[in-house]
Order: structure tokens, then sequence, then C-alpha cells
């Protein structure tokens, strides 16, 4: 795409999972704050101030947009990443309220750590539940009574996704508990998925779709009462006495405060805004070409007998290990041809290292940005490597 | 292992780099940003943590990298390579440091870094050197060996801190001087050249005027006899004029100058024909020719020859050699007990 430009023919960026490279329009974005309207963001009545804070309040806008959810039912805040949001949620729950913390086995250490220790902190039991091979659970098989669940949209390993989400959420919600999803990796190419879904807050990083390095958090503002705020500071309160003070986000317009301490990264979230407006807008062309993509290195990945691939099916995230051969000795000979990708165990540990026992695995993960050249070029080079 | 290895070699390197850093000091900003990875990592590997990826494996992997995409048949071989080279590098480097502190502390108690050849250690001093038993013959001596060292080693320590007085010791030997209380011991053995140069340096600096030092003849046992050919002739000799009543005065001593000092009428050194020219038969003729020179009859002689075979003698060679052995630890002569300390090497004019 020509929005990536920048990208030198031979360069093979292969780690979208983690960071996706920024298009053009993103960039701009950001650099644009600086240089046009750089300023303390909801806080001043100046022009550049004003400037931010109508592209911010878009921005929070959009982000429901995307996701096809209401103003009225959600509230978007901004943080660092999507560890940091669950851990914000997580660490605020009022004590009493679950009779157990649920996660999956394919989580990242963002959920599967942070429900280890709300489990500590709330003594109640913690349940690991099982993803089958096509990403989706088996509802039936769990009782979500007074649950918080805590679970992925999308895997980071191999891209499965969630794919009974819907069915989750509302099985859920019948049975009394909260679900909190980690779409770390879910905004980006598989957005779909999450939209209507009524889910009690949507976690994610702006970094992994496009947009410049920030977290995202879309909570539904029923959740508020249950969330006792302890992570407080700056741009959060509308009045402060000597021993109390006055929440802004007890305002229904400003309920974005609960989790939003202290100044916000302003230049990132018009960033994101332009992210967004960029990715609504990718043509069909581009979507139907990263498709092919990965079916192509699915199949080669998959027919090639010195190589074992962990994914079952197509995904802009691909992971595998060769026979015989350190993926991270396989990463660096990668990154001397020109292609860099991510090699270990993707901070899953659990699922990867201690269940499955793989060794560290190589990790392709795709975005909008992949040239046909860059699949020829990354065949070939595996090609030479597993001779 | 290759984390381990590496920052043992980032170590030794560290010796030239503190050089270079000298006229280029971004080289050894550099050179510790490296070396503080490459210690955390070795510390991680010294308490078995597991981490995804190490300093180790990035060394590993930038040698082998290349390999991967030009020869990747070849990656196995050459990372089992590098491990063994790893665990080389490792091996010796650790052997190095327990011989390194083996030698240090042999040094400290025994006066040499070598307890079997204590003359093959050049930071020790200069002696004639008391040897161990023999070159063990395969690994579970070798390993008895190296064991049996520490034991002598640690086994010396207590010398360090114990009274040297030479009262405190029971030698036969000749006295400097006639009269008056021993000053100090010297254990010398007539084969020797250190204890020659000794003798010489002591005997010039007027060291047996002013002090009364009783030399001890001691002949240096090795595992078949002894290790100069004619010293345990010499030492019976001079044993001997010590039990032998005469008038003759000081003739222990007189055998001892003319070893040490004396020239023979061609002008050669005694000390070189004597130890190194004379069989058996011809130093015991010249001893004896010696003897009527300083003013022996033919009787005298014969009973002294007798006497320096009779068991007494014998008695008293094994006694030193239990005293020198396991008492004062001697590792090598000469060795001196005086001013209440025990002194290894030849004598240094002061």
């Amino acid at each position: 795409m020509e929005d990536f430009d920048y990208l030198r023919e031979g360069n093979v960026y292969l780690d979208s999972a983690c960071q996706s490279l920024r298009p053009r329009p993103v960039i701009d974005a950001i650099n644009r704050y600086y240089t046009e309207h750089n300023s303390c963001g909801e806080r001043v009545k100046y022009s550049w101030g004003v400037e931010t804070d109508e592209i911010v309040e878009e921005t929070r806008n959009l982000l429901l947009k995307y996701l096809k959810l209401k103003n009225k039912d959600y509230s978007v805040s901004f943080t660092l990443n999507t560890t940091y949001g669950i851990n914000l949620l997580l660490s605020q729950f009022k004590l009493g309220l679950f009779k157990k913390v649920m996660t999956s086995d394919i989580e990242h250490n963002s959920p599967f750590l942070s429900t280890m220790t709300f489990a500590k902190k709330h003594k109640i039991k913690r349940e690991i539940m099982e993803r089958e091979e096509d990403g989706s659970i088996d509802i039936d098989a769990y009782d979500f009574t007074k649950a918080l669940v805590v679970v992925n949209s999308v895997s980071n390993i191999d891209g499965r996704e969630l794919l009974n989400v819907k069915d989750l959420v509302k099985k859920v919600h019948k049975q009394g508990g909260v679900i909190i999803i980690d779409a770390a990796q879910g905004l980006a190419h598989n957005s779909e998925r999450l939209e209507k879904t009524e889910a009690d807050a949507i976690c994610s990083s702006a970094h992994k779709m496009y947009g410049a390095s920030l977290g995202i958090m879309i909570v539904r503002r029923d959740l508020f009462k249950k969330i006792d705020t302890t992570f407080i500071g700056g741009g959060m309160v509308d009045d402060v006495d000597k021993d109390s003070f006055k929440l802004s986000a007890e305002s229904a317009n400003h309920a974005y405060t609960k989790f939003e301490s202290g100044l916000q990264a302003w230049g990132e979230i018009c960033a994101l805004n332009a992210a967004i407006k960029w990715l609504n807008k990718v043509p069909k062309s581009a979507k139907k070409a990263m498709r092919e993509h990965e079916e192509r290195l699915f199949e080669y990945l998959e027919n090639n007998p010195k190589i074992h691939l962990i994914n079952k099916a197509p995904s802009p995230t691909i992971s595998f290990y060769i026979e015989g051969l350190d993926s991270h000795l396989a990463g660096s000979a990668l990154s001397i041809a020109g292609i860099m990708a991510r090699t270990g165990y993707f901070c899953v540990h659990y699922y990867l290292d201690h269940k499955m026992h793989y060794p560290p695995l190589i990790r392709f993960s795709l975005g909008y940005h992949i040239r046909e050249s860059d699949i020829d070029k990354t065949i070939e080079t595996l090609e030479r490597m597993t001779k | 292992m290759v984390c381990i290895a590496a920052f043992i070699i980032l170590l030794i390197v560290g010796i030239f780099v503190a050089f270079i850093s000298i006229f280029k000091p971004k080289v050894g900003k550099r050179y510790l940003k490296t070396l503080k990875k490459s210690w955390g990592c070795f510390g991680k590997r010294l308490t078995l943590q597991k981490c995804e990826t190490g300093f180790g494996d990035d060394v590993k992997n930038t040698v082998l990298s290349k390999l991967v995409l030009k020869n990747p048949k070849l990656v196995k071989p050459a990372s089992v390579a590098i491990e063994v080279a790893s665990i080389l590098v490792v091996v010796i480097t650790v052997w190095s440091l327990v011989e390194g502190a083996k030698a240090s502390l042999a040094l400290w108690t025994l006066g040499t870094c070598n307890v079997q050849h204590p003359d093959s250690c050049a930071l020790g001093a200069e002696v004639c050197s008391i040897d161990g038993s023999g070159e063990p013959s395969n690994p579970i001596e070798y390993v008895g060996q190296w064991f049996a060292d520490w034991g002598e080693i640690f086994g010396a320590i207590p010398d360090k801190f114990r009274d040297w007085s030479v009262s405190n010791f029971d030698f036969t030997g000749i006295r400097t001087k006639a009269e008056g209380e021993i000053d100090a011991i010297d254990i010398f053995d007539p084969g020797c050249v250190v204890c020659q140069q000794s003798y010489t340096a002591q005997k010039n600096s007027g060291f047996f005027d002013s002090h009364n030092v009783l030399l001890v003849p001691y002949a240096i046992p090795t595992d078949d006899g002894y290790k100069f050919q004619n010293s345990e002739l010499a030492v019976r000799y001079i044993l001997a004029t010590t039990k032998y009543e005469s008038d003759v005065k000081d003739a222990g001593l007189k055998i001892i100058d003319r070893i040490y000092t004396g020239k023979s009428e061609d002008h050669k050194s005694y000390f070189s024909l004597y130890n190194d020219e004379y069989s058996n038969e011809e130093a015991k003729e010249k001893l004896q020719e010696w003897l009527k020179e300083f003013g022996y009859s033919d009787e005298d002689i014969q009973q002294i020859d007798d006497i320096s075979q009779n068991g007494d003698i014998t008695e008293i060679f094994d006694y030193h050699n239990d005293l020198v052995k396991n008492n004062i630890h001697a590792k090598g002569i000469p060795t001196m007990i005086y001013d209440g300390r025990k002194h290894t090497g030849k004598f240094e004019v002061k």
C-alpha cells in the first residue's frame, strides 16, 4: 500500500502482532499534534487545546462506532496498553462481587497473570477454560455464576478467534457474571467479531491497530458501580475538599475520567483517530491481498516437512518452529535476511511451554503493509534455512 | 554454558579494553554495557533461572545465524562445537582458579607453588627440592595425589603460627662455634648447589662469626636413593666425626667447607668433582684423604668409616628425615630456622 511507502524493498516486517507498522496518515497525525496543536488537553481554553479536545472526543466516538457500540452504554478511556487497562479494572473491583475468576489456556500473560493476583486478592477460585482448536469455548462445559471472565477475542499465538464470543457474553451475563475481553489482537483485522458484543469491558492497544503506542478501555457504564476507584489523581475530579473529592466520572459526559489519571498521551490519541479513519477506508483489495498472503504463507509452512506449524488455519498471525533449529537462532538468521519476526513464547508461557511443551516458536504476524515480494522473500529464505 | 564462557572471555578481554579505553572511552563504555548484560545472564545461569533468550544465546546466534542461511546442515555440528568449546573454557577456567588457589596457598604455607616439584616453582625461593613420590601412572593415582597435596598444604597452615625458636628443634649437626647457645639451624645437602651458594654467602658475610649456626647435613631422599649420588656418604662421614672422640677439631665443618669452597690441585672445584665426577668409591677415598689431612690417623679413619655405616647414624638419618618432612614441612633445601622464623632458600646478606 502506498501509505507504507517509506518501507524499503528488502525489509520484511512480520511483527504486526506486537507493533503494527504505521501508515502515513497516522504518522502525519501525531506529527501534526506536535507541530500544529501541541497542548494540554481537556483543561485549557486556548485554540490548540480546543482542537486537541475535539480530536480526542471524536476518537472516543470513532472507537464506539468502529465496534458498533452505543455511547449511552459505553465509555472510552485511554491508558498505556492492554495489560495496563486489564489491571486497572481488575485491581479496582470491589471485594465480594465474584465467586470465581475465569480465563482460558491460550491467554497472554496480561490476563493470565492478572487473574492470578485477582484470585489471591479476592480469595476466590481461579478456573482455566480450554479453548477449542477453532478458538471457541465450550460454554456448556462451564458455570459462570457470579464469575469474572477475562478472555481474548483473538490469540496472539496463531490468531484463532473466540468464535462464540457473543454467546459467551450472553451466558456470562445470564449467570450474573462479568466479562472483560482482551482485544489486543482483535481490533486491527478481526473487529467484526466484536461488533455489538455487549461485553462489560474491551481492552486493547492502539499500537496493534496501526495507531501510536496507546491503551484503549471500552467499559460499560453500568460496570462503574462495581469499581472502587483507587488509582486516582489529576484530571479525575470536579472538586476536592480537605478529606473528600467528587469524581468527574459521576457525570455521564466525563465517565471516561474514571480510568484516566493525569495527563493523557494526546498526540497518540490523535494518531489513533487517524488510524481508525484509515482502517475504515482500507480497500477491499487490500484486505483480499492480505488474506491471500496469509493463505500462501500458511500453505508453504504446512507443506514444509521440516516445519512444525502451530496454526490450524490461515491467519494474520502464524506461529511455527523448525525441527532441529532453535527459533531464536532462526530469528537472528531471518533478521540477517532482512525479515523481522518475533521468536520465543510471546508472553504465553503457560500454554506454549508448560502445557503444550513446545520449544520457543517463530511468529509471523502480517499487516496491510505486506507486499507480494515480502512473502516471496520469506518463503525463499525459509526454503534455504530448511534445505 | 555459552553464557558462562562468554562472561569469562569478556572478563579476560576487559584487561585489553581497559588499556584501549584510555584512548577510546567509547570502547570502554560499550564494553561495560556488554559486560553488564553478560553478568545478568551469568547470574541467572548460576541461580538456575530460566529465561527466553539470554546473552549466551545472543552470542551463539551471532556466530551461527549466517550459517543458518548459507549451510543449515552445518548449524548443528557448529552449535555442538561452540557448546563443547564453552564447556572447555569453563572447565579450564574453574580448574585454573582452583589450581591458582592451591598454588597460592602452597606458596604461603610451604614456600613453593608446586607441592610435588618445589624447584619448578618460579615464584618460590631457589632451592634443591625435596620432591614427592614418583609421577602418578594412572588417573586414580593422579586424583589421589591431587588431594594429598591439598592435605599437605592444609597440614602446613599451623606452621605459619607456630613458635620457630631453635631451641624447639633437636637436630644433630656441626656447630660453627664450639661454645654458646645455638642461634640458627641450617639444613643443607652437600650435593645441593643452592646450599653451596648459601653456605658461601653466610661465610663471606661473617654470619658464622657473629652467629652460632648448627649446620645439619641432610641427604635429600628420593624414591630410589638420594637426589645427589655422593651426598649420603658425605653426610654419614660428617655425622660420624661428631660421634668419634679425637683431638682433631672441627673435622665435620672442614669437610663441609672443603666440598663447598675447596679446589683441587688443578684448580677444579671440589663441589663439582665430588658431586658430578667422583664415583662413590672415589668420593670415599677423597673424604678419607681429607680426614688424614685434618690430622686423623689411618686407624681413626677406619673407626670413622665404621661409625658412618652403623645403626646410630642410620637412626639420625631417619630422625632427620622425619623432622624435615613431618615437623618443619620443608619442601626444599637449604632451610634455615633463624630469628623465630623458617627461611627457605638461599641465605640473603642483609
